[in-house]
C-alpha cells in the first residue's frame, strides 16, 4: 500500500509527459536539428544564412516586433481600465463582462476575415463613409500603398481579438485583492491616482506579469489576423516559417525562423520576469 | 476639536435593516466602545462613519463639519482595521507615512515623524522589513502606527485586538489605552469583547440587531442596564433574569414571587409601576451574580417574614481561581451566584442568599425595558 502511494502521483502524471515528450518536445528538438542541418547533411548555419539574406526577414521581424509594442502595452492599458470600470458598476455587470469576453471563442483567422469583411473594398467601412459622403468610391484600404493603415487594421484586430484574455487575467488578480488595501487607500487620503499607481497596480503586479508573459508570447506568434488582413503586404516572422515550409519547401529557414521566434518568446517572458519582480523579501 | 454627532442614521443593504435610527454623541478626545454581538451592526455604524458605506439616511457630523456626503478621504480620519490591512508590497516605513505622503507633507517631517510613530508602538527596528516577514502582533502594531502617523482627529477601530493571542491581547489593551490617552484623539472601536469596551471606554454604545439598546459609561452599562438585552449580554457570568410568577403584599411590603423558594422584595417607591408593567405583560426581575451574598444553610422554609434573602439548593460548584461560581437550583429554575474563593458550600447543600432590594433591576417583560420609578 505504501509503496503503491508513492507511485502513484507519477503514475497519474505519466499520460501528460508521454503526451508532451511525443507532441511537445520531440517536435521542438526535431525543429533544433533541422535549423542547424546543411544540405549536405552536416551541421551549420546554413539556413540562418539564407533567412538573414531573405528580403522578407527584417521586415518581418520589424513588423511583429513593431505589432508587439502596438497591441500588448495598449492591451494591458485598456484592460486594467475596462476592470476598474467593471468593479464600480452595480447593474448589468455580468452581461457587459460576458459581452467583452465574445472575442474570446472566435478563432484568429474568423477574427481576421472578421475585420477584413469590415474593411475591404467592398466592405462596411466603405459603404458607411460612402453613403455619409465622405469618399467619392470605395477606397483601398488594405493595400501596400497603405502601409501604416494595413498596420493599424492588424494591430486593431489583434487588440479586439485577444483582449478578452487580458481583460480575464486582470479582473481574476483584481478579484484576489482584498477590498480592505482600497479602502485603507480611501481612509488614508489617497486621490483615485495615487491610488492606482501607488496601491491597486502593485498590488496587482502578479497578475499584470502574467497577462504580459502570456500575452507577448501569443503577439509574437502573429499568424492568422496578419495574413487574413494583409495577404503578402504584412509579413510577419510566423507567416514567413509558413512561406518557407509550405512554398518554398524549405524546412531548414522555416525552422530557423522558428527559433527567432522562440528566442524572442523567451527575451521576453525573461524581461518581464525581471522588470516586473517582487522584491524578495515581500514576496 | 472633533466631536462625532451621529444624527437618526439608518443604513439598509437592500431590504435588510443593518442600523435602525442611530443617535451617538461622542466628546471631543472621548473613547467610545461599539461593543455587541456579532452581526448587530457594529463594522457598519463604523463603516458608515469612514465613508466606506453611504448611510441611507440620517446626518454625520465632524466636528462643526457635517460628512455625510464626503468621501473618506476629505473626513480627516483614520482607521485601524480588523484585518490590518497593511500594504503587503509596501516597507513598515512606507505604510506608517502612506497617509502623510498623500496629505503632501515635507520630506524631512514624514521621516522624522514616521520614526517617532514606529518608536511609540515599539517597531523601530523593523522599518525596512515587509509586513510578510512580521508576526501578528507586529502587524497589528503598523496598523496602530499608519493610523496615529496622520494625528487624526478621528480615529476609527474594528476590533483591532481580536486577531491576536490572549496574551497579547492584554498587552496591547492597556498600551492602546495609554497611548490613545496621549494622542487625544476622539476614538470610536468595535469590539464585541465587553470586558475591553469596560476597561478601555469612556462611553459604551452597546448595539444589537442595529439598534442601540444603551449608550453611557461603562459602570451605567454594567449596573444599570436599560434593557433586558444589555443586562444578558454585559457582564461574565451575565445577570440573573427571572420571570415573575404573582405579586404579594404581607406586612405591608410586596414581594415579586418566582416560587416558594424565592420572592424578591420590591422597593415602595417601584411599587406602582411594577404593579402595571406586571397588569400589562409580565416583569423580570434580575441581579448579578456577585451581587448574592452568601447568608449560610437554610435551616427552615422560606417564609415571607425573611425579606431579602432567598433559598436554593447547591447544584454545580466551579473554583476560578480568586473566585467561585455556583449553579443553584430552585424548583426547575437556574441562577448563578459568585463568591469569594473559600466559601464553605457542599453540592447539594440547601443554602441562604441575600441581597440588597435596591440592586435589583426590573425590566418589562414584552418589552424588555427597565421600569424606573
Ligand atoms: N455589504 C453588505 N451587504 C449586505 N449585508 C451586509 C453588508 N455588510 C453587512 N451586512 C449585514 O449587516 C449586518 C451587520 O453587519 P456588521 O456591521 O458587519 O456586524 P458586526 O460588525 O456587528 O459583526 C449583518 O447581518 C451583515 O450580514
Ligand atoms: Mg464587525
Amino acid at each position: 500500500m505504501k509503496e503503491l502511494n508513492k507511485v502513484m502521483p507519477y503514475l497519474l502524471l505519466a499520460p501528460s509527459v508521454v503526451f508532451l515528450v511525443f507532441f511537445f518536445f520531440s517536435p521542438f528538438v526535431e525543429t533544433f536539428f533541422i535549423a542547424f542541418k546543411n544540405a549536405e547533411g552536416g551541421y551549420g548555419l546554413h539556413s540562418f544564412r539564407k533567412m538573414y539574406d531573405d528580403l522578407n526577414f527584417f521586415v518581418a521581424l520589424k513588423n511583429t516586433i513593431f505589432l508587439l509594442f502596438a497591441v500588448v502595452p495598449l492591451q494591458l492599458v485598456l484592460a486594467v481600465w475596462m476592470s476598474l470600470t467593471l468593479r464600480k458598476i452595480k447593474k448589468f455587470r455580468g452581461a457587459i463582462l460576458y459581452i467583452w469576453t465574445i472575442p474570446l471563442g472566435i478563432s484568429d483567422l474568423a477574427a481576421g476575415i472578421i475585420w477584413l469583411s469590415i474593411l475591404t473594398e467592398r466592405g462596411y467601412l466603405n459603404t458607411i463613409f460612402l453613403n455619409l459622403g465622405f469618399i467619392e468610391k470605395p477606397e483601398l484600404w488594405l493595400s501596400y500603398e497603405h502601409p501604416l493603415l494595413l498596420f493599424a487594421a492588424v494591430a486593431i484586430a489583434e487588440i479586439w481579438r485577444s483582449l478578452a484574455l487580458v481583460l480575464l487575467i486582470i479582473i481574476a488578480g483584481l478579484q484576489l485583492i482584498p477590498k480592505e488595501y482600497d479602502e485603507a487607500a480611501d481612509v488614508f487620503g489617497a486621490g483615485a491616482f495615487r491610488k492606482l499607481f501607488r496601491v491597486t497596480l502593485p498590488l496587482l503586479k502578479p497578475s499584470i506579469q502574467s497577462a504580459l508573459i502570456l500575452r507577448s508570447i501569443l503577439a509574437l506568434e502573429v499568424f492568422a489576423v496578419a495574413v487574413a488582413i494583409g495577404g503578402t503586404n504584412l509579413p510577419v516572422l510566423a507567416s514567413e516559417a509558413y512561406n518557407w515550409m509550405a512554398n518554398y519547401l524549405d524546412y531548414g529557414v522555416a525552422s530557423a525562423y522558428a527559433l527567432v521566434l522562440l528566442a524572442l518568446s523567451i527575451i521576453s517572458t525573461l524581461g518581464y520576469l525581471f522588470f516586473l519582480r517582487t522584491p524578495a523579501d515581500a514576496a | 476639536m472633533a466631536t462625532i454627532h451621529i444624527e437618526d442614521v439608518s443604513k439598509n443593504f437592500g431590504t435588510f435593516h443593518a442600523l435602525k435610527n442611530i443617535f451617538l454623541s461622542a466628546e471631543d478626545k472621548e473613547f467610545t466602545a461599539l461593543l455587541g454581538p456579532s452581526g448587530s451592526g457594529k463594522t457598519t455604524l463604523l463603516r458608515t462613519v469612514a465613508g466606506l458605506e453611504q448611510a441611507s439616511s440620517g446626518r454625520i457630523s465632524i466636528g462643526a463639519m457635517r460628512v455625510d456626503n464626503l468621501a473618506p478621504k476629505d473626513r480627516h480620519l483614520a482607521m485601524v482595521f480588523q484585518n490590518y490591512a497593511v500594504f503587503p508590497h509596501m516597507t513598515v516605513a512606507d505604510n506608517i507615512s502612506f497617509g502623510l505622503k498623500t496629505k503632501g507633507a515635507l520630506k524631512e517631517y514624514i521621516a522624522e515623524h514616521t520614526q517617532r510613530t514606529a518608536a511609540l508602538l515599539h517597531i523601530e527596528d523593523v522599518l525596512h522589513k515587509y509586513p510578510n516577514k512580521l508576526s501578528g502582533g507586529q502587524r497589528q502594531r503598523v496598523s496602530v502606527a499608519r493610523a496615529l502617523a496622520v494625528q487624526p482627529q478621528v480615529l476609527l477601530m474594528d476590533e483591532p485586538l481580536s486577531n491576536l493571542d490572549a496574551l497579547l491581547r492584554l498587552e496591547m489593551r492597556s498600551e492602546l489605552k495609554a497611548l490613545l490617552k496621549k494622542s487625544e484623539t476622539t476614538t470610536l472601536y468595535v469590539t464585541h469583547d465587553q470586558i475591553e469596551a469596560m476597561s478601555m471606554a469612556d462611553k459604551i454604545a452597546v448595539m444589537n440587531n442595529g439598534e442601540i439598546m444603551q449608550y453611557g459609561p461603562p459602570e451605567e452599562i454594567y449596573f444599570k442596564p436599560k434593557h433586558e438585552f444589555v443586562a444578558r449580554f454585559i457582564g461574565s457570568p451575565p445577570m440573573n433574569l427571572f420571570t415573575v410568577q404573582t405579586l404579594k403584599t404581607v406586612n405591608k411590603k410586596t414581594f415579586a414571587v418566582i416560587n416558594n423558594d424565592i420572592a424578591f422584595v420590591i422597593e415602595a417607591s417601584l411599587k406602582t409601576k411594577i404593579q402595571e408593567n406586571f397588569d400589562a405583560c409580565g416583569v423580570l426581575v434580575g441581579i448579578r451574580p456577585e451581587q448574592l451574598s452568601f447568608k449560610g444553610s437554610a435551616s427552615h422554609a422560606k417564609t415571607f417574614a425573611d425579606a431579602s434573602t432567598i433559598q436554593s439548593e447547591v447544584l454545580t460548584i466551579e473554583q476560578l481561581g480568586s473566585n467561585t461560581l455556583l449553579v443553584l437550583k430552585s424548583n426547575e429554575i437556574l441562577f448563578r451566584v459568585m463568591e469569594k474563593y473559600g466559601i464553605k458550600i457542599d453540592l447539594n447543600d440547601r443554602v441562604t442568599f441575600g441581597y440588597q432590594p435596591n440592586q435589583l433591576s426590573w425590566f418589562g417583560k414584552d418589552s424588555g425595558m427597565h421600569i424606573e420609578a
